[in-house]
Parts: structure tokens; sequence; C-alpha cells
């Protein structure tokens, strides 16, 4: 029972002020209710080039996500047109990739997507960007292989996973047909000589990683070699003499990175670059883009080798002193030869895709193409 | 305390009084940003967790993973997470391996009150440390209270409920003598948590499926025996041992294809402390507080699917803390009291995983606090001296550190139950030792994160009806957040580190509103409303494309209500929770952003009165409206649920 009786001293003044002073923050209340809700900032897209610049009628650019985010997403940029799609993929096939799609390649008329942590093979047609099949790469005990790299080789499509195994799928029916375990935490693929090789990075036994290259033969589908490499080997890209050039990630610590060469034919490191760290390199013509950053110094690099005299062309690739927070794709165009390079930032941020000429000067970008653009494939 | 909820207790006339006004007085008297619930309330609501209950307090987020498993932080004004204090009857609760503490630790079965203050707390009488954060949650447990001629209470609780929720309670109080009393708490819980969902593989339109949560159980058990004494002179001791044992699944956030094994990792942890508290009025003028503590836990972490050689991921932790804290009080008069405050705190961890062996952190804080009121006005203030001091086995160590930061507060009464009141307050977090040497990501450069507090506010107590109390607040604030500790990528997406790399300006504006209302002499109707605005910009970096874009997993809108109607023996009640769009990443561009929701709840009590032993039934439904939502990307909270629950107590 509240004790009514002692309010009757109140004067009214009082009783007047308060009610307005209720009023008044009420009032208050709703304006701020009303105050609009945020909305969703615009994304820039940069100057979009056209037919002649491209020379390839369109352009997919596969951005990994970030883990756990479910947010990996395919671009598509179409010369013809001029159009950039960040979304394609979800706006043509009613759902979402999925996490961490790592790896993307085409082969035939098809495009193949591996994504990491959903673990699933995309196979999409390579021109419309429609869904063809799904495939999921799980083990007997339905435990998720998490595919890394993919790879194609008559007819066959290779994709080695961080459980350690290689599976074969054929390329037409898209069926798995079967598997051989390479070493630790695969985490690189390439073809040379007629073999497939698969890098053994170990990088989930962290600091105890792997430093070895499975070679498999695709005829017996059996591992015959495992090839001693340095320490954390990782992405692999092959010359027209079936030399393979292996970046090797060093152990994180005081071993550095570096770049080393397998001869197919010896099936063995026949020369070991100190000098050229590496996260990742493209080939085109023999000629080799090489892309480093270091972590604690936020330097970064890409340099221009000759595959044919094992050297360093330029040390300084972009001439223009277009800056590049940090690397996380290159690739070249096959089609006009210019470089593309894609500027991951600090990971958190949507990257951009930049077009250098072959001789080094920024030619257009994409802007915010999506997070962690890590893979580019050119359709002609 | 479980008696105030009963209508028949009404003829203890002051008694119902402090049921319904108290929970607006203690809001606006002197002006103070603290907000409070006690346990008459929360016990008519339908909440299990602490979690649950902060939910809808004001300028509070929830950081809420799904199932009662999943781990719950709260962030006060979106400083974050490590800013908010916790306090268990006075003493501070810390977790130095992570910096913050998990809530489903407590149950608020346990509880008596629960208060958050802002800024500056109302009661400067405390430890040192609870001045050393930005915001303070204070749990204060149930402390035994026996009716003339009653010497032992019993309490005891079943809750059950949907995904196979089993809760059995204990609370047992008996009066030894009029000195000392004695109470136990057992509390029980267990819950598969297998609740059904909605994956959404893209927008409206989109595919969808129908999953269902795994790997998301979790068995709790907690023991709390608690001595109490007191003299005649009005000095008090406890002694109170608390043991809290978990072990539960941690689902994982939904990956897309892969949600049956996207995660099968498992958490085991066990507190354990003893704590110790006195009081003394020593003289007239002068009252001393002691109170020390120790503190050990140990956490053991699995991940059976990580495809290293050995096929898991495992690690175990143990923490100890040793504390000791003395207050002395000068209060010669009612209007004016001086505090000095002097804490000292030890904290080990030990693990493998980390950097170094057995970190160690010796700190001390230093509090020299006062409070003075002159006719309309009340000033408080606090100076506190932070000396914190780390220890490495091996390998770097985080360096020491000394800080001095000031807080002020002042009130203003303009008319009878109108204040106006402003504070402003500096603190910093030391980082945690995860922060500075877990394995791969810890970094022992780190240097603390600091925040700026500024608020202005204003608040209102009025009888506008006979019958009825309304409080309503106001407060506009304005905090920086500076060397923010983030977790960011370095070298790729699988490998982070910790960074001092973020700032972030806050400006918001909190309402609330609290209307008691007397239906005549057997029912009554209360309604708690609370309403935020929030400006969080990261202004870490201004050449970044996120500059200026509101922080992921901060709503610009954000609100609460619970509608409680009491008449004869019946409770009904209604809440409803209320979140604005909000983004997933930094960017606040379309694909991150996340969708409004409103998650509304309904319950049903009724007592009986059964010889001596007053019995309630009652029943729950949790989400009402089955809609569903997340708090964070991929982690998918339960659709509609139902609890029932029996209570017996005498």
């Amino acid at each position: 029972m509240f004790l009514v009786g002692k309010q009757r001293f109140l004067p009214a003044v009082l009783a007047l002020v308060t009610r307005l002073a209720v009023l008044g923050l009420l009032l208050l209340t709703v304006l701020l209710t009303l105050s609009c809700e945020m909305e969703d900032r615009p994304e820039t897209n940069g100057d979009l080039p056209g037919l002649d610049q491209g020379a390839c009628r369109g352009l997919w650019i596969l951005s990994e996500g970030l883990m756990n985010l479910n947010n990996s997403t395919l671009a598509y940029y179409s010369f013809e047109q001029k159009s950039l799609n960040k979304n394609v993929f979800r706006s043509l096939n009613k759902r979402g990739l999925g996490d961490t799609g790592n790896d993307m390649k085409a082969y035939g008329s098809k495009l193949y997507i591996v994504v990491s942590l959903s673990s699933q093979i995309e196979v999409l047609d390579l021109y419309s960007g429609l869904s063809i099949k799904r495939i999921p790469l799980f083990d007997e005990n339905r435990q998720a292989r998490q595919p890394r790299y993919i790879d194609f080789l008559d007819g066959k499509a290779y994709v080695c996973s961080f459980d350690g195994s290689l599976a074969r799928i054929d390329t037409a029916s898209l069926e798995v047909e079967a598997y051989v375990n390479c070493g630790r935490n695969p985490d690189g693929i390439c073809l040379a000589n007629n073999k497939i090789y698969v890098s053994n990075s170990g990088g989930l036994d962290n600091p105890y990683f792997d430093n070895s290259v499975s070679v498999v033969d695709p005829l017996s589908f059996r591992e015959i070699k495992k090839i001693e490499t340095g320490l954390n080997p990782y992405r692999m890209q092959v010359d027209s003499q079936g030399d393979i050039y292996v970046v090797l990630r060093g152990n994180l610590l005081d071993i550095p990175f570096s770049l080393c060469r397998i001869d197919s034919r010896l099936d063995s490191v026949v020369q070991v670059f100190n000098d050229i760290p590496a996260w990742n390199l493209a080939i085109h013509n023999d000629t080799a883009y090489i892309y480093h950053y270091s972590v604690q110094g936020g330097e970064n690099s890409v340099k221009v080798f000759d595959c044919l005299t094992e050297t360093i062309i330029s040390d300084q690739f972009i001439s223009d002193g277009t800056p590049i927070t940090r690397p996380y794709a290159i690739e070249v165009n096959p089609y006009s030869g210019d470089v593309y390079i894609c500027d991951a930032y600090d990971y958190t941020l949507w990257g951009d895709c930049l077009c250098f000429s072959a001789e080094g000067n920024l030619k257009f970008r994409f802007e915010s193409v999506g997070l962690n653009p890590s893979s580019l494939v050119f359709v002609k | 305390m479980y008696a105030l909820t009963d209508p028949v207790a009404q003829e203890y006339t002051i008694e119902e009084i402090t049921v319904l006004g108290r929970e607006s007085k203690a809001k606006v008297q002197e002006g103070k940003l603290v907000q409070e619930m006690d346990s008459s309330l929360f016990q008519a609501l339908p909440f299990l967790q602490l979690a649950d209950a902060l939910k809808f307090f004001t300028g509070v987020s929830v950081k809420d993973y799904g199932g009662l498993g999943g781990l719950k932080t709260i962030s006060v004004r979106s400083l974050g997470a490590h800013h908010t204090a916790l306090s268990y009857d006075g003493l501070p609760v810390t977790d130095v391996q992570n910096g913050q503490i998990d809530l489903g630790r407590f149950a608020l079965d346990a509880l008596e009150s629960i208060s958050l203050s802002t800024g500056q707390t109302e009661d400067i009488f405390q430890p040192a440390r609870l001045f050393a954060s930005a915001g303070l949650l204070q749990l204060q447990s149930l402390k035994p209270g026996f009716a003339p001629g009653k010497k032992q209470n019993l309490r005891l609780k079943f809750q059950g409920g949907s995904f196979g929720l089993l809760n059995p309670s204990l609370l047992l109080q008996r009066k030894l003598n009029d000195r000392h009393s004695l109470s136990l708490d057992v509390y029980y819980l267990q819950s598969r948590g297998d609740y059904p969902y909605l994956m959404y593989y893209g927008s409206e339109g989109d595919l969808v499926s129908r999953e269902r949560r795994r790997n998301s159980d979790i068995r709790q058990f907690r023991l709390e025996p608690s001595w109490y004494w007191r003299n005649t002179k009005g000095s008090e001791a406890t002694v109170k041992l608390y043991y809290n044992q978990s072990e539960r699944g941690l689902p994982g956030a939904g990956i897309y294809y892969n949600t049956e094994n996207s995660s099968g990792q498992r958490l085991w942890d066990k507190q354990s402390f003893i704590q110790g508290h006195y009081k003394s009025l020593l003289h007239p003028s002068w009252s001393l507080r002691l109170n020390t503590k120790i503190n050990g836990s140990y956490t053991h972490y699995l991940d059976p699917s990580f495809l290293n050689s050995d096929g898991r991921d495992e690690a175990e932790y143990r923490q100890m803390e040793s504390y000791l804290s003395g207050a002395l009080q000068y209060r010669p008069q009612s209007a004016f009291s001086l505090v000095f405050s002097q804490d000292i705190s030890m904290q080990e961890l030990f693990s493998e995983e980390f950097l170094v062996n057995r970190p160690q952190r010796l700190s001390l804080y230093t509090v020299l606090a006062g409070k003075a009121s002159a006719g309309a006005w009340n000033l408080s203030g606090n100076l506190l001296f932070c000396r914190i001091m780390e220890e490495a086995g091996a390998g770097p160590q985080g360096a020491d550190y000394s800080k001095l930061t000031p807080s002020v507060s002042v009130s203003l009464r303009l008319v009878q139950g109108w204040y106006v009141r402003a504070f402003y307050k500096s603190i910093f977090r030391m980082p945690s030792f995860n922060d500075l040497y877990y394995g791969r990501i810890g970094n022992p450069d780190l240097i603390p994160e600091n925040t700026r507090q500024l608020n202005l506010g204003t608040g209102l107590s009025t009888k506008p009806l006979p019958g009825q109390e309304l409080s309503l607040s106001l407060d506009v604030y304005a905090n920086r957040v500076e060397n923010k500790i983030v977790a960011y990528p370095t070298q790729n997406v699988f490998i982070w580190t910790m960074l001092n790399l973020g700032e972030v300006s806050i400006k918001g504006a909190d309402f609330s509103l609290d209307w008691a209302c007397s239906l005549g002499k057997n029912a009554a109707l209360a309604l708690r409303a609370s309403y935020t605005l929030q400006s969080v910009l990261n202004v870490t970096d201004p050449e970044s494309r996120a500059y200026g874009h509101q922080l992921p997993y901060t709503p610009k809108h954000s609100g609460s209500g619970v509608l409680l109607l009491r008449a004869f023996d019946w409770q009904l009640s209604y809440n409803l929770l209320y979140s604005g769009i909000r983004y997933s990443g930094f960017e606040n561009y379309a694909l991150n952003r996340m969708p409004a929701y409103a998650d509304q709840g309904i319950s049903l009590n009724k007592s009986f009165n059964l010889a001596k032993t007053k019995m309630t039934l009652g029943a729950e439904v949790l989400n009402l409206t089955g809609k569903q939502y997340e708090i964070i990307r991929n982690y998918p909270m339960p659709g509609r649920s139902f609890r029932a629950k029996l209570v017996f107590s005498r």
C-alpha cells in the first residue's frame, strides 16, 4: 500500500513541473526513436575496363572470406558489359558458396571451386556460373577432409586435402573415384611430366612442419616418391621445362621463406633460392611473377624471374609505385599477358583486384571485390 | 527472500513497500547510474541464467552464442567485455587467462540481487579493485533471513523443459543461534541443447534447410556452503566456499554443407574458491572491511576433429589467485565519507599452451574515495592507483604498468525526485594472459586498453497518481576506447595475432522507465522498459575503408521491456528484447548486414499454501514467435521452447 497521504504537501507547481518533465522526456524518446536506422555503406567499384583491356570476355574472382563466417563469395566481371557482380554465385544459385573458398580453376567448360571448411567442390558452368554439381569430400567417419587445391590431367581432377588425402574425380561423371594418402596437411598441388605433385606442409602440427612433396603416379594412383624439400612447402607452379617451383614457408619464426626448384625428370630438388622469399607465384611463357610480404616488417615485393635462366630479371615488378598492402593472389591473363594481383589489405576489409601491364604499370583496379580475394580465372 | 513474492505477506506492510519501491528507489537515489534487479523480480520472470536477466538492463549487450552451454559475456555501453568487472558478495571475480568471465557460472537461483553500475559505484566502501573497471556488475547471493521463531529455511526447486533440460536445486539455510547461521546451495543442470533451427544459405528466397544443433549439451554442478556471523555491535563476517564444474559441447558456427561435424569441440571446467568477508564498526566514525579470497580454476579443451598427426587438439589450463583487501572508512556524519582501500592480488597460470611457463601477475590497487552531500548536491570522486607487475618463467614477458586514474561524479537534485547527474571516469584494462602469451597469437608487447567515459543524465522519480510510482532516466554519454586489443590475421586467414590496433568513438543515449502500479489490495502491475541508441565507430585509421563504420555486432537501436502482473497468487509476465540491424564485419556493407530481431517470452506462476510449505508452479514460453535469429553470425539462437518449474519452500 503506498503512503498516499504524505504526498499532499507537494505544491501544485511541483506537480506541474514534474508532469512537464515527464512529457519532455517522453517526447525526447520519441524523437530519438524516429532517428533512422543505419544504412549500408556504398561499395565502390573503381573504373571498369572494356573488352580491349582484358582481351577476354570475363574474369572470375574467388574470395575466401574468413573462417567460420560462411562468407566466401564469387565475383564475375564481364569485360563485354563492363559490369561487376560481386556475389554472382549466390544470386544465380540461390545459396552461398560456404566457408573458405580456397582455390578455383577452369577445365574444359567447367569451373571448379574448392570450398575448404565446407569441405565441398563446387562445379559450375564456366560461362554462366550456374551450379552443375556440389561434391562433398568427407571420409568414412563422415569427417570433413578440408580440400585445399585442385589441378587436372587427362579428364580427371585431383584435389589435395588437409586430412592428407589426394582425391581423383572424374570430370565427366563428377564422381570421386579414388583416394591416395600423401604426407601431412597437403597444401599445394601441380602436374608435371605426367605426374601429380602434392606439397605436404604439416601446418597443423605447428611447429613440427612436414618437409616433403609427394609424387603420385596417375595410372596406378599410388604415391611413388616423397621428395625432401625445405620446411612447410606450399604453392607450386610449373614451367615449360617441367621444373616445379615450390614455395617454402619455413617455420614462421627463425627459418625464413624461400623458393626451391624440383626437376620433374629426376624428382628431386636441384636448386634452392634462399634469396627469393615467396608466398606465391604465377608463371606465363616461362616468366614467373613472385610476390612476398613480411609479416613483421610489412614490406612486400613483387619480383620477375626467368624460369629458363633461373635468375631474377627484376626485383621490383611494379614500375609506377602503386602500393599494395597485402598481396594475396597473383595470376597472368593468358589472353593479354597482363599481371593481376589481389590486395587483401588487413584480411578483415574487402580486397581489391589490380591489373598491371607486363611492364608493371597499373591499368585498372576492381575495388572491394570480396573478403580476401585469392583466386582468378579468365574466360575467353 | 522468496517470501517477499507472496502477496499474503502484505500483512507485513513495510516489506511490501520495499518490494515494489526498491527497484526504482535504488536507481534514482542520489542520482547515481545504478540499475538493480532483485530476486522477487527475476524469479517471477522466465530467466534461467544470469545472462537472461542481464539482457534486460539498459546499455548492456550480451554476446550469446546460443544454447545453455554457450559462452555469454556482457559489454556495457559497447566498451567491450573486458571492461566490466564482476563482484560476488563484494569480492571481485577474475579470470586472468581470458580477461572476461563466463556468466554461465552464476545461477539466478542463488542470487538475491543483481546490480549494474556504470562509471562510479554507489557504495564507495568497497575493495579497491572494484573501482578499476568502466562498469561493475555486482551479484549478491541469498543471505539467510529468518522470520521470528523460524530456525530453518528450505527451498527445493525442479525445472525442466525443452531439449532435455533438467535442473533441480536445493537451498538450505539454518539458524544456529542469534549470531551464527549456515547456508547450503546445491545446483545441478543438464540439457541436450539439440534445438532445431533453419539454416539460411543466402537471403530471403534462397535455399533453406532444417538442421538440429549438435554437440550443444551441458552438465553443470555447483555447491556453495556458507557460514554467517554477526554480533550485536554491527560486526559481520561471512565465509563462503564455492565449487562449480561443468562439461559442455561447443557446437561451433553453422558451416554451410558441413553442419554435422563443423564442431565436436568439448570443454570441461572447474572453479572453486573460498572467500571471507569481515566488517566491523571500530568507532562511531570509523569502519573496517576486510576481504580475502583464494581462487582456483581448471579448464580442459578438446577438438577431436583437428587434422594434425594426433587427430586432436587438446589443452589444459590451471589458474590460481590469492587476494586480500582492506578498506577503512571515515564517516563523521552521514553526509560525508572518506574511504581508503588497498588490494593485493597474485595470479598465476599453468599451461603448456603458452609461450612462457607459469606467467604470474602481481597487482596492487590503492583507492582514495570520497563522497559528500550538501543540500541538493552530491559529489563523489576517487583516485585509483594501480601497479601491475608481470613475471614469466621463460621467454618474453609483458611489461610492468603503473597508472593513476581519476573518476568523479556529481548529482544535483533540482526538485524532490528530479536529479541531474554527470560523471567522468578514465580507466584501463590490462591485457589478459591469452592476449600476451597464448601460443601462436599472444603478443607480449601489448599495452593496456584505455577508456574514457563522460556521462550526462537526468532521473525522475514521481508518484503521478495514488498507488503508482514512476521512474524515468535518460543519459547521454561519450566514450572513447584507445589501444583496443583486437585479434588480427597477420600472415594469412589462419594465423592471427593480438594487436593494440583499435580506436573507438562511442556516443549514445540510454533511456529507461520503471513503473509500478498497485491495483488494489491483492494486485500490482510493474513495467520496466529500456532503450539504447548508440553510435560506436571505428576511428582507428582514417585511410581505411572501415573508418567511421559501426563496429561489428553493435546495433544502433536496441531495447527491452518487461511487464509483470501480480494478482492474488498468480504472476503473469511478458518480456521483449529488440535489436536493430547490425553488421558482422568491419565494413558496413550490405553483405555483412544482419537483420533486426525481436525475442518475446511469457511466463505464468501460481503459488499454493500447503500447511507450512509454499508451493509454486510455473510455466514459461521462450521466443514466443519462434522466429529464428542470430546474435553472432552463424550461431543460431533457439526457436520456441518451453520450461516448467515446481518450487517448494518452507
